[in-house]
């Protein structure tokens, strides 16, 4: 079994496993009732789509470093998949406002952040997509590294923009010890599924190259 | 001191561009009063009553205005280093990417503090602003808009930081010149954040009302002056 | 003799497409090499690489003596380069470039040189229009103004007589010939035959991604080199 099959595998059962204590484990939250089950997925997504865009961050500097294609690729790839946890964060964070706050979007300084963050990696993907083979992995690193730089920036604002009026987010850390297990599980096991996907795509891109290189080689000798 | 004598050649050449063409500096006013105006239109002839929520039309009318305005005039500034290859002949003296980055930083926030000076008093008073500010600071009205340009310049600063950088990325997507807006919006953020709750601030109260977002604007401006700096070797260099 | 210009091993791939495969130049002062290729086979590619407008994919190139790819802002104001792109300010008149250019450069005596290469390429009576309205011979004479300005060590021509007409090409020729007397290198890329015989000192073809043989003048005459560039071409 390779390595990437091993993570999936391991993704896959962490996975069953958060869904069994999310929703037998774990007591039922008595304002929200069964509502309040979607924080867990919400909150794990949104701490894997920081992940993905910080490994976005750190490889681009490395590429830029080092001018090894391999760090080039990792950054991209984590920004796909940051920006498909991306769409699990904001269709969840809706659906949680709707029945906490009675509203469908909330300008919550985390959920602003990822949001712009988010708006930020996509444009990124855009750009990349459409520039010239010998620029393209010097420039996506310098936007990788400039798109990052922003968040704390637009964290503090969002947060000052609220003047301080919204309930503090990190009472939602005392929760009671089942909740608590069942959170940690779920975010580990989205985790585990980011490197999962990280791994998949990595290779994935590799088989791109290789294919292109042996088509080309075909082609020059047809 | 060469170094100095270098940007400011780099300097000159740019505004010397910019205005020679008169057609930029025409066309971004143009279409900075018609922006406003579409603003104005929108909301239809009748603003609120209350002074605070006049003051955050103004705000966000001006700061959208500047922003769409910014983009232009990147676009444009960064069409004619690529044209005949311009910035080939800017590599080949050997000069320090850096250079070319603050020259370009200076002459764009020059070209925009200019169109903001002109676009700002039409703005304030097609808006009807001015009529409805509190007595205090209809005295001190000359005070006010330096302190309005202040504000509008800082912001512009962090704008031509980031926007610099950017443009000289997505000016090699040839001519797909909508792309710049797709990252460079989502990355000023702040700056419209920040700069609009200083300007509402000035225009009810006169003042800065606590530093919180001064500081950010002036936090914003270092921070991607300080890493668009470091990074625009690569830019330029690839 | 120190050798001007000396390129090893320059590989450049751009994706999957190898230009270059292992290309090995010299370059020595009082040299013209001329470097015939058809459309396509990466003579400009060549041209960028050697004035360090983009890197290699591999290889290493020194000029001067210095290591272009390490200490690339350090060489750059000793080469001239010609290309199809002006690689100036059309809106300027050929006067504000020159000087613009040359204040980068940091050159003593400006106004006489602005002056005296104006009046070479015959465009003193233009020198305060803008570029943009001249015609295509006389945007060409500027950029060899534009070219010599900061009088580089190494010029770098890529096909400069496309477009020309006989007057400038015969300017072109001349300057050339000028240079080489001063002890100047001079690489450029063509793919007329006449041409490039009667300005080079040596020549080579660049075909596949590789320079291909080594023709002295003396032991070549036109009618042979291009009995044999037809014939390379054909394979």
């Amino acid at each position: 079994m390779t390595r990437t099959q091993l993570v999936g595998l391991l993704s896959a059962i962490f996975l069953f496993v958060a869904i069994y204590c999310v929703f037998s484990f774990a007591e039922i939250e008595m304002t929200m009732l069964e509502v309040q089950k979607i924080f867990y997925f919400h909150i794990s997504s949104a701490f894997t789509l920081f992940l993905a865009f910080g490994v976005t961050f750190i490889s681009s500097i490395l590429y830029l470093i080092k001018r090894t294609d391999k760090y080039d690729t990792i950054a991209y790839v984590s920004t796909e998949i940051g920006i498909v946890f991306g769409i699990v964060v904001f269709t969840t964070g809706p659906i949680w406002a709707r029945f906490a706050w009675n509203t469908w979007w909330n300008w919550e300084p985390r959920l602003t952040s990822a949001l712009i963050m988010w708006l930020i990696y996509i444009g990124y993907l855009i750009l990349r997509s459409t520039l010239a083979e010998d620029k393209k992995r010097v420039y996506s690193a310098v936007l990788g590294i400039l798109g990052f730089l922003n968040v704390p920036i637009v964290y503090f604002s969002v947060e000052l923009w609220q003047g301080g009026l919204h309930p503090d987010t990190s009472t939602k850390m005392n929760l009671p010890p089942t909740m608590q297990t069942a959170w940690l599980i779920s975010w580990l096991a989205l985790t585990l599924l980011y490197l999962f996907l990280l791994m998949l795509r990595y290779h994935g891109e590799q088989m791109k190259l290789e294919l292109e290189t042996l088509q080309h080689q075909q082609m020059g000798e047809l | 001191m060469e170094v100095f004598r270098q940007i400011g050649w780099l300097i000159r050449k740019d505004l010397a561009l910019q205005f020679r063409t008169k057609d930029t500096l025409a066309l971004v006013i143009v279409f900075s009063v018609l922006v406003v105006l579409i603003f104005c239109f929108a909301f239809g002839p009748i603003f609120p009553e209350q002074m605070e929520e006049r003051g955050k039309l103004a705000a966000s009318v001006l700061w959208a205005t500047f922003l769409f305005a910014g983009v232009i005039t990147l676009n444009r500034s960064f069409d004619i280093e690529r044209a005949n290859g311009a910035l080939h002949g800017l590599r080949l003296t050997g000069i320090d990417a850096s250079y070319f980055y603050l020259s370009k930083v200076a002459s764009i926030f020059v070209f925009l503090i200019l169109l903001e000076i002109i676009v700002t008093p039409i703005t304030l008073q097609f808006l009807d602003v001015l009529a409805v500010l509190p007595v205090a600071l209809q005295d001190q009205l000359p005070w006010l808009l330096l302190k309005l340009i202040g504000v509008l310049a800082i912001g512009t600063l962090g704008f031509c930081a980031v926007g610099v950088i950017v443009s000289g990325i997505s000016t090699h997507t040839h001519g797909k010149e909508s792309l710049l807006s797709v990252i460079l919006l989502p990355l000023t953020f702040p700056v419209i954040m920040a700069g609009a709750k200083c300007t509402v601030s000035l225009l009810t109260t006169g003042g800065l009302g606590g530093n919180f977002w001064i500081s950010v604007l002036v936090v914003y401006s270092l921070v991607f002056l300080a890493s668009s700096y470091l990074l625009f070797e690569f830019v330029v260099e690839g | 003799m120190m050798m001007l210009l000396h390129a090893s091993q320059i590989t450049k791939r751009f994706g999957h497409r190898t230009v270059l495969n292992g290309l090995d130049l010299d370059l020595q002062p009082g040299e013209v090499v001329t470097i015939f290729g058809p459309n396509g086979a990466g003579k400009t590619t060549l041209i960028q690489i050697l004035s360090t407008l983009i890197k290699p994919t591999a290889g290493t190139l020194q000029i001067g003596g210095i290591d272009a790819l390490a200490e690339t802002l350090r060489v750059r104001p000793s080469l001239g380069l010609i290309v199809h792109e002006p690689h100036a300010y059309l809106e300027f008149s050929p006067y504000e470039n020159l000087q613009f250019f040359g204040q980068l450069y940091k050159l003593d005596r400006l106004e006489q040189r602005i002056a005296d290469l104006l009046d070479e390429v015959q465009l003193t009576p233009y020198a305060h229009d803008p570029v943009k309205i001249f015609s295509r011979g006389m945007i060409q004479r500027f950029m060899i103004a534009k070219a010599l300005i900061h009088d580089p060590t190494v010029l770098l021509f890529d096909e400069p007589f496309s477009g020309l007409d006989l007057a400038a090409k015969q300017l072109v020729l001349k300057r050339i010939d000028q240079e080489r007397d001063r002890g100047k290198g001079i690489i450029l890329t063509t793919h007329d035959t006449e041409l490039g015989y009667r300005a080079g000192s040596r020549f080579h073809f660049l075909l596949n991604g590789q320079i291909e043989t080594v023709a002295e003048k003396e032991d070549i005459g036109l009618e042979a080199l291009s009995r044999e560039y037809e014939a390379r071409l054909k394979g």
